[in-house]
């Protein structure tokens, strides 16, 4: 196991250089002088000077890249000039609720999609699982900025249960102001898993080891979650991993909804500053937590399945 | 399979979705294209006498705080969003389809290159590299075209080069390979048809996704600018007026919700429609 | 004679459909002893299966049961609820399938879905399951239970899959073990192992069988008595020696002369001609005739009754074959 994730960490050296790379050529598409994008119209002249020698303008694009990973690797993420701090501080403590908000949701789509899918997916052709798929064709095409305005209105305007925005001093608060926001992102991501568990359900459930295990005497209910649904959520778990660019997509806008100081209200309000080495650094944060999440999704998947894991590991 | 194509031609054959998802889809282009100029009012006409009006027979979505009829800046908002999904779409479909033809088909360095390019663009989600890209180019619409050029091809890349390496196996693109026929005659007249379909099948689930940043972007005040009445930008200026007056957020909603089914429906009734002949294929 | 283990009477298995019921098994009855081991041979599509099933109650799909009974021990299975099948299931009647490669779960240990069935009927403490666990799969032949048993079925040969399905069928001692084809998807060589071992187990265990196949052969090295289907009835039964010496029916004697078996490889082989009829559209006498060498007008009148034979079983022709000691059949 171990040597699996040093050989699939390996294998991520090219990705991670491709993703530094577009993230460094992303600054340079402004058009004109980095520096003075960076730093605004009314930087010094020794300021701007001292961020052209830390960028290396001077030099070949070659060496400007390898001087911007080095920093990377040093963890000198550069200086954010309009909040007056380093970069890798405000990104650290920026990634604590995007991150809380993303497991957050995924809890909460696992809550909705699987009872959702059981249901559909045993009543395949029947009203129930029509109704089912006609919600989830519909959870598919809310916004998820629309769908928090509803939440909002329904939520905290009308009936005063959940705070219009915010985040919270304890984990206790914080969950409790992050469930709208966890909500409308699960909104778009439970339909999706329900579809997937629906069709794999239905599969698993006309398949030999379901005679085998009711021929065995086992309750309906032990059939049904112990045999079928443990075969037929793998493939619901992998369409999940294989939508987390859309979650995370989605968390950057439900941050600018419910006010969450995460990643992705950090970078809009940094597009609205032009507080570039920010937003640099929050798109390659992005990209890593995707990638780290791809392995967590492959990781999980040997585990919960031998034949993979057979595969996988020899 | 365009023989199968041709056998499901005739309308009662039709899946249901696929005939709800194609009627609603000409109802929105119709409602584009002949609703601005059935409408008697104008999105942009400000009229302060009458703003926060509650939905009535003469505003029948209400209005805004400035006045503007919601409706009539929903209907003039369908031009906008649907020519979203169209040059969102239609620029990442021809890259996406080529790049992913010829990794597929001459497979080697090609394939490498571009194979490479994938992983790292699927690295960052789709919003996220857009929203970064607008960020340097600066907002509005024609950027965020350009945005979702640059990353939007991946996915469509990723479908055409898989279809390509089991199409490339069949007999008689092998048959056509015996007989010389030339590379470019190959791909066009042999693969091209297979493996359209299953782009355009994700086409409208694509367009489903561009619909959704165009607005949010516009949301945001990155995409389309005021007074353009662009869904999301709709939305966004209903935000402050969420307990006043919600009718000015919730109707563009409705609308993003409805496009969105439309187009689901019709996806889904494309897939359900061709299911059978690709299995054959 | 004590009564039997199990006495299926006028079973008849329909599915629903817009036209009415669809009749995939019809009037079909007989009775397995204690101990004895009852084959049941047809084509693909006879209804054998679904006779099977129809005892454990497990019909596919929208199937069920139309009328008839099922009494095993005195209960009627045919209108029994999941409850009261429950208890049955496994510990009373154990299953085989035809495919194990299918038939075992992929995602869950071997020994977790061996030991499966004695959590649930709880007749083991569980202290004492694995020691359970462990005697049957060396009972089924399985080497070196404890590696096995920690093994997923994907990790297994075909054999040894099967060796556990059966292990998974024999953990709670049932009284009948029915096999569902058991051997149709193994190798030749592991086929005559799996049916060597159903027999060695039966013997030793003192437990019934019911074996459903294609294959006259396979039912010569295994069971007691046979029964011959053909579209959905039962048409000869017999002993499994007068099978073989003095068929009856002209469909058994053609199912015979269709198999090539090393006794009778002087013999040419005649497959049978035509196809079975669709369930759905089934000649109104008997549905045998329109492939039938021996058919007369009569033939395609009525279903032909059942004629009993001198020592067991019977068979339901007109013009059946003649028999070993007599000129023309009785009654």
């Amino acid at each position: 196991m171990l040597n699996y994730i040093l050989r699939r960490l390996l294998l991520m050296i090219p990705v991670a250089f491709g993703i530094t790379l577009a993230v460094f050529l992303l600054v340079r598409l402004i058009p004109g002088d980095p520096a003075r994008a960076i730093l605004g119209i009314h930087a010094t002249p020794a300021l701007m000077a001292a961020v052209r020698t830390r960028l290396g303008l001077d030099r070949g694009i070659g060496m400007q890249y390898l001087l911007y990973i080095k920093h990377l690797v040093q963890g000198d993420f550069g200086i954010s000039y309009y909040y007056g701090q380093p970069v890798s501080q405000l990104v650290l403590t920026r990634m604590v609720p995007t991150l809380v908000l993303l497991l957050y949701s995924t809890i909460i789509s696992l809550l909705i999609a699987i009872p959702a899918g059981l249901l559909a997916g045993t009543r395949q052709g029947r009203g129930t699982d029509h109704a089912l798929r006609v919600v989830a064709t519909a959870g598919l095409g809310l916004p998820s900025y629309w769908t928090g305005f509803i939440l909002i209105l329904l939520f905290s305007v009308t009936f005063h249960i959940f705070p219009i925005a915010g985040y919270g001093n304890t984990w206790g608060a914080r969950l409790y102001n992050l469930f709208l926001p966890a909500l409308t992102c699960a909104l778009n991501v439970a339909p999706l898993v329900m579809r997937a568990l629906r069709t794999s359900l239905g599969e698993a459930l006309g398949a030999g080891f379901i005679d085998t295990a009711r021929a065995k005497g086992l309750p309906g209910n032990v059939v049904l979650l112990s045999h079928a649904l443990r075969v037929a959520i793998l493939p619901a778990l992998n369409v999940l991993g294989l939508n987390i660019g859309f979650l995370v997509g989605n968390t950057v806008l439900v941050e600018n909804v419910f006010a969450v100081p995460g990643l992705g209200q950090l970078m809009i309000s940094s597009i609205g500053t032009r507080d570039y080495p920010t937003i640099q650094m929050v798109t390659l944060m992005f990209g890593v937590i995707v990638v780290l999440i791809y392995l967590v999704t492959d990781l999980g998947q040997i585990l919960l399945d031998p034949r993979v894991r057979r595969s996988e590991l020899g | 399979m365009r023989r199968g194509l041709r056998a499901r031609g005739s309308l009662q054959r039709w899946p249901r979705n696929l005939k709800l998802g194609v009627g609603l889809m000409i109802a929105w282009i119709l409602v584009a294209v002949f609703g601005p100029m059935l409408l008697p009012g104008n999105p942009t006409t400000m009229d302060l006498m009458n703003s926060l009006h509650p939905p009535s027979l003469a505003f029948p979505f209400g209005t805004d705080n400035l006045g503007r009829g919601v409706f009539t800046r929903v209907v003039y908002g369908s031009r906008i969003d649907l020519q979203i999904a169209l040059f969102c779409v239609v620029p990442a479909f021809v890259i996406g389809t080529m790049v992913g033809m010829s990794a597929g088909y001459f497979g080697g360095t090609t394939d490498v290159v571009s194979m490479r390019l994938v992983d790292v663009a699927v690295a960052f989600p789709f919003f996220v590299a857009v929203i970064a890209i607008v960020a340097v180019l600066g907002p509005g619409l024609k950027n965020m075209y350009i945005a979702v050029a640059c990353v939007g091809w991946v996915s469509y890349a990723r479908i055409t080069r898989a279809e390509i390496l089991v199409v490339k196996q069949t007999d008689y693109v092998q048959a056509a390979r015996l007989l010389g026929f030339s590379d470019r005659r190959i791909l066009a007249r042999h693969i091209l048809p297979n493996v359209i379909v299953q782009a355009l099948v994700y086409a409208t689930s694509d367009a489903v996704l561009d619909i959704f940043l165009g607005s949010s972007l516009g949301w945001l005040g990155l995409g389309a600018q005021p007074p353009l009445p662009e869904w999301g930008l709709i939305i966004a200026d209903g935000y402050s007026f969420v307990s006043q007056a919600p009718w000015i957020s919730g109707f563009p909603g409705l609308a993003i919700v409805l496009l969105a089914v439309s187009l689901s429906l019709l996806g889904d009734g494309l897939a359900d429609a061709l299911r059978p002949e690709l299995g054959r294929a | 004679m004590t009564s039997p283990l199990l006495a299926v009477e006028h079973l008849a298995i329909g599915i629903p459909g817009g036209e009415g019921t669809v009749a995939l098994v019809e009037d079909v009855s007989f009775t397995v002893r204690a101990g004895e081991a009852y084959g049941i041979v047809g084509e693909s599509g006879c209804g054998k299966s679904t006779t099977i099933r129809a005892i454990i109650r497990l019909l596919a799909g929208r199937a069920g049961i139309t009328s008839g009974s099922i009494r095993f021990d005195g209960q009627d299975l045919a209108r029994a609820d999941e409850a009261t099948l429950r208890p049955l299931r496994g510990a009373g009647i154990g299953m085989i399938f035809q495919d194990p490669l299918t038939a075992l779960n992929p995602v869950l240990t071997v020994g977790r879905q061996i030991t499966e069935g004695l959590r649930y009927h709880g007749t083991v403490p569980s202290r004492e399951r694995r020691a359970r666990m462990q005697e049957v799969m060396r009972l089924v032949g399985l080497p070196d239970p404890a590696r096995i048993a920690a093994s997923y079925p994907h990790e297994l040969s075909g054999g040894q899959r099967q060796r556990a399905a059966i292990a998974i069928a024999l953990v709670c001692s049932p009284r009948l073990l029915l096999a569902d084809e058991p051997t149709t998807a193994l190798d030749v060589t592991i086929q005559a192992q799996i049916l060597k071992l159903l027999s060695d187990l039966r013997h030793r265990l003192g437990m019934a069988l019911i074996l459903v196949t294609h294959d006259l052969g396979v039912v010569a090295q295994t069971c007691d008595r046979v029964a011959v289907m053909y579209s959905g009835r039962i048409v000869e039964e017999a002993p499994i020696a007068r099978i073989f010496a003095a068929p009856r029916h002209p469909y058994t004697v053609a199912l015979l002369n269709s198999i090539p078996r090393g006794t009778r490889a002087h013999h040419p082989l005649h497959p049978i001609a035509g196809m079975p009829p669709d369930p759905a559209e089934r000649p109104r006498g008997c549905s045998f005739a329109p492939r039938c060498p021996n058919m007369q007008p009569a033939c395609e009148r009525a279903f032909p009754g059942w004629t009993a034979a001198a020592g067991g079983g019977g068979f339901a022709c007109y013009h059946p074959a003649p028999g070993q000691a007599e000129a023309s059949p009785d009654g």
